[in-house]
């Protein structure tokens, strides 16, 4: 924090606003930008294309949520009360999203409802927490990846539109990573949840930018989604 | 953080949220002293009590309990003094006031958990997180998770989409941000009183650091010709909050003052 304060200090005086962001490590990528989800996947697979490894009574509630879905009864997704997506499935809602590197964090904004996630850089773990939609992100530089571990996750959000459960002791880990001159972004996403999941499990999630002067439009689920 | 004391936190509505001032702070983060760099506004800020606010104002509002009021979501204009209202602003104040009075009051869009527009949301007592970015400048609010954004040197677009948190855009005049935003629902309201405005409202904010950077100065235009007969200006505070970080505020979760369908609503 003191080394950060003093470089945006000093280069203040030279480059004005700019420096304020400049302040990051210059050898770590900038996520900062509009980004979209490449491909909105309703039911997500693991990497090897499998459905994620479900105990069986996870199963039994997966199975249940897929088949009223189909016979489109009243799924029950929570996100259709307006609550946070929750992590993951914030990540890859088929919405734009801003990502605000800056500070010692990275700042995700969800067009969706204007939900934002503040993820934590260096910082330690929020060990023994209450659940939270959101749950508790820290991150940490391997190289020029960002690795992301979420903790307390509130056991009611679903992983994705299909219904993929989870437990509140579900930890998840995020790799981000820029590809392609800067213009992919990469979101390898690793679910460990002993409760729920026989084996800890990754699915991959590309995105691209969204043009620079396509801006997040004010989305409120409350008004346009009766609560 | 307790888990209660969390779970307070996550369920509380934000007309009830007076008491919560500095509720929301984890305590395991590392202390941050304010940033002596004038143009460096990133960290938390938490809303100060409207610390001005007279109790000889307060017979001003026809009330005959001022203890009840929350001060710190009161505005007034600087010096203490009415803002000038229009006859249209007035009755709507007055009605406003009234609803109040009578425990009725108006539900306005933060009750049923929508963004609590622009100026209100600067003056809602909870921590907000600012952010800086190149060309950009990013509020993050813990109440019902509102964002803002200022878009730095640029200008007004012809035509602004009608928001609930307006269309802002901001540059630096010294040491000071100065920041115009317009296109802001007349859905919302200036403070949790009711004092109104109309969608004509336009906002110019001085912000600048006083006091070593310990609090932020905000003081606030509003130019609405429908609602007021010239424009007149609040000074709000925000004060540093040492590198607290704001918690997760979810009003979507368990609102129990969702409006009524007769527009009114239980909140205070």
């Amino acid at each position: 924090m003191l080394k950060s304060v003093a470089a945006a200090s000093a280069a203040a005086c030279l480059l004005g606003l700019a420096s304020v962001g400049a302040a990051q490590a210059a050898d770590h990528p900038d996520f900062t930008g509009k980004w979209r989800v490449l491909a909105f996947v309703p039911t997500i697979k693991t990497d090897k294309g499998a459905v994620p490894p479900l105990r069986p009574e996870a199963k039994k509630v997966y199975d249940q949520r897929i088949a009223d879905r189909a016979a489109k009864r009243d799924v029950h997704d929570p996100i259709d009360g307006c609550v946070p997506h929750g992590v993951p499935r914030l990540m890859f809602a088929p919405y734009p999203m801003l990502l605000l590197q800056a500070n010692g964090q990275l700042d995700v904004i969800q067009e969706a409802n204007h939900t934002t996630r503040l993820i934590y850089i260096g910082q330690p773990p929020v060990e023994d927490d209450d659940p939270k939609w959101l749950g508790d992100s820290t991150g940490h530089w391997e190289g020029k990846t960002l690795v992301v571990d979420t903790i307390n996750n509130d056991h009611r959000t679903w992983l994705d539109k299909a219904g993929l459960p989870h437990s509140d002791e579900m930890k998840v880990t995020e790799r981000l990573s820029l590809g392609g001159d800067g213009k992919v972004l990469t979101d390898a996403i690793t679910i460990d949840d002993p409760k729920t999941y026989t084996a800890p499990w990754t699915t991959t999630v590309k995105f691209q930018r969204v043009p620079g002067n396509m801006e997040l439009k004010e989305n409120v689920c409350t008004r346009d989604h009766k609560m | 953080m307790g888990r209660k004391h969390q779970s307070a936190i996550r369920g509380a509505v934000a007309a009830m949220a007076v008491s919560l001032t500095g509720a929301g702070a984890s305590l395991a983060q590392p202390a941050a002293p304010p940033n002596p760099d004038p143009h460096n506004l990133q960290g938390t800020w938490m809303a100060a009590p409207r610390a001005h606010l007279t109790h000889d104002m307060k017979p001003h509002m026809g009330r005959g309990a001022p203890d009840d009021i929350p001060d710190s979501e009161i505005t007034w204009a600087v010096g203490d003094v009415m803002p000038p209202f229009s006859a249209w602003g007035k009755a709507k104040f007055d009605s406003n006031v009234n609803a109040q009075i009578n425990n009725t009051p108006h539900a306005d869009p933060s009750t049923n958990c929508m963004p609590h527009g622009l100026p209100r949301l600067m003056i809602a007592p909870y921590g907000v997180q600012i952010v800086q970015t190149k060309g950009l400048i990013t509020l993050m609010h813990a109440v019902n998770h509102n964002v803002r954004y200022i878009h730095m040197d640029q200008k007004m677009p012809a035509k602004v989409p009608v928001t609930f948190n307006g269309y802002s855009v901001g540059h630096w005049e010294g040491d000071t941000l100065v920041v115009h935003s317009k296109g802001i629902s007349s859905q919302g309201v200036i403070d949790q009183l009711g004092t109104p405005h109309s969608d004509s409202l336009q906002v110019t904010e001085r912000i600048r650091k006083i006091d070593g950077g310990k609090q932020l100065e905000d003081m606030m235009t509003f130019d609405d010709p429908v609602a007021y007969t010239h424009p007149w200006t609040a000074r709000l505070i925000d004060n540093w909050d040492n590198g607290h970080r704001i918690s997760e505020y979810v009003c979507e979760e368990n609102n129990r003052n969702a409006s009524r369908p007769d527009g009114t609503t239980t909140a205070r």
